[in-house]
């Protein structure tokens, strides 16, 4: 015996099956394991009792019965009385068929109806669009929008005669087909819009011909005329231009702003001493002296002005030179340098004894001269 | 909002809700994604317009009995809206119906390349139409 004597199966001797796999044969042979099992005939009966589709029953639940009983669950739970009565498959398949049913419905499509209310809904949409909707948008066999006729091709103008070949000017009317234009317009053209429209005189043209050319009486357009509206509600305001007394009648709309300061100035020469009539009125402006009023004197000033300031250093006893030194008076010079000032020297830079305190001859009180007991 | 997707949307919606119950929507999004993601320059052809395709671009867009319907003015504005038209009428419906609303996203998502596919068959649609004597 070698260590692969195992892999080579004798044909002479072959080895008797595994208990295991004889029996699992034998059990696979037997019939309605688990339909028997669930107190079934055989798996249509199964699937009637369970209240199942058949289109269920023939799809999933043929091999799945088929599938339990080849690896022999039903023989298992016939044999086994603590499986049947644990297991109870009876009632796992009780459970778990609705769910296999909605499943198969899923996917198989049978949820594809909306719900009532999802349908009224998008019914509502619909109805909404087609009562708003542009139908010039869709065509239809109802014939709503628009009706597309096909175009009619325009037909060839006949030439009279071959301008090419014929001498002298061309008659363009004639060989058009058009009737020749009785008067010349302004314009050399055919237009046919320019023939219906009347004749333009160029320049100023009268009320009566712009009337005429938008194709309006005098009437319609002076009942249609604001402004004659205007001008016919309010005859008098009109004003003549050439009358020499143009400026006086001219109505400006200043009659309240004269009249009050009329009554301001009445007012003021009633209640002022002042007569205004008396006074001068000089002739010019530039030659006018206001400080020489015919009539009226100045007072004579007493005491002879004000005091100069030469007799005021005189009394202060400050001599002319010191009077123009500012220095000498108490003031410092600007135009000094600041190297003479003492104080703007900073080559000495002196630290405080105590930083922090205050020096002592800041205190009011000088504690220097109390004496403490020790 | 475009006159002629709001109208093409109200019509079909009913139809579309059935076919998502039909389907596991978030499975399939994930497989168009994954074409998407595998065919980035995906350069449909006319057989790809088969309206008896499944395919989700299809689905949604291909109906040429709608637009057989418009008129030579509605077609003139459909063929001038482009797919962020269609998405913004469909986007609508998304506050009421998940799905739609996954389904917007979705196309948001991939709106580069819904675009261009749709932009390939507007053109053979217009090509169709005017072969057919439509004036567009």
């Amino acid at each position: 015996m070698s260590d692969f004597d195992g892999l080579v199966r004798d044909d002479k001797n072959p080895d008797p099956l595994p208990s295991e796999q004889t029996t699992f044969k034998k059990s696979s042979s037997k019939k309605g394991g688990i339909a028997g099992a669930l107190g079934a005939d055989d798996i249509g009966s199964l699937a009637r009792k369970f209240d199942l589709d058949p289109e269920l029953g023939e799809k999933v639940l043929v091999p799945l019965i088929n599938f339990l009983d080849k690896y022999g669950v039903g023989d298992a739970v016939n044999e086994s009385p603590t499986v049947s009565s644990i297991l109870s498959l009876a009632e796992f398949w009780n459970d778990i068929s609705p769910v296999v049913k909605n499943a198969t419905q899923y996917f198989g499509g049978k949820q594809k109806d909306l719900s009532e209310d999802d349908v009224a809904f998008l019914d509502r949409i619909r109805e909404a669009q087609s009562e708003t909707a542009d139908m010039t948008l869709f065509q239809d066999s109802s014939s709503i929008g628009e009706v597309v006729e096909p175009e009619k091709p325009p037909e060839p103008v006949k030439v009279v005669k071959d301008p090419f070949k014929t001498a002298g000017a061309v008659d363009w009317f004639e060989m058009l087909g058009e009737p020749k234009g009785g008067k010349k317009a302004h314009y050399e053209t055919s237009s046919t819009l320019t023939s219906l429209m009347p004749d333009t005189n160029f320049g100023v043209s009268g009320l009566d011909q712009l009337a005429k050319e938008a194709g309006l009486s005098i009437e319609e357009l002076r009942a249609a005329d604001s402004q004659s509206k205007f001008n016919n509600a309010n005859s008098n305001s009109g004003l003549d231009y050439t009358d020499p007394n143009f400026g006086a009648k001219l109505n400006l709309g200043v009659d309240k702003i004269t009249a009050s300061m009329k009554s301001e100035k009445d007012k003021y020469e009633r209640t002022s001493a002042a007569q205004f009539i008396d006074m001068p009125v000089p002739e010019s402006a530039q030659t006018y002296d206001p400080l020489t009023v015919t009539g009226l004197e100045m007072p004579a000033l007493k005491g002879g002005g004000l005091e100069s300031i030469q007799s005021m250093a005189i009394k202060a006893g400050v001599t002319e030179e010191e009077l123009h030194n500012s220095t000498a008076l108490g003031g410092k010079d600007p135009k000094t340098a600041s190297a003479q000032d003492p104080e703007l020297a900073y080559s000495e830079v002196v630290h405080p004894t105590s930083p922090g305190e205050l020096p002592q001859e800041t205190y009011i009180v000088d504690f220097g001269d109390y004496s403490t007991d020790e | 909002m475009n006159p002629i997707w709001t109208h093409y949307c109200a019509n079909q919606m009913e139809s579309w809700l059935a076919w998502l119950n039909t389907v596991h929507i978030n499975s399939y999004l994930e497989l168009t994604e994954r074409f998407i993601t595998t065919h980035p320059y995906f350069v449909p052809s006319s057989s790809n317009f088969d309206e008896a395709q499944q395919g989700l671009f299809n689905k949604l867009i291909i109906n040429r009995d709608f637009i057989n319907t418009l008129s030579e003015k509605g077609l003139s504005i459909w063929a001038n809206s482009n797919f962020v038209d269609f998405i913004a009428c469909l986007e609508i419906y998304g506050v009421r119906y998940p799905d739609i609303r996954r389904l917007t996203n979705f196309l948001n998502l991939h709106l580069e390349w819904f675009t261009r596919v749709y932009q390939f068959f507007r053109a053979d649609m217009i090509l169709e139409l005017r072969e057919e004597g439509r004036n567009l």
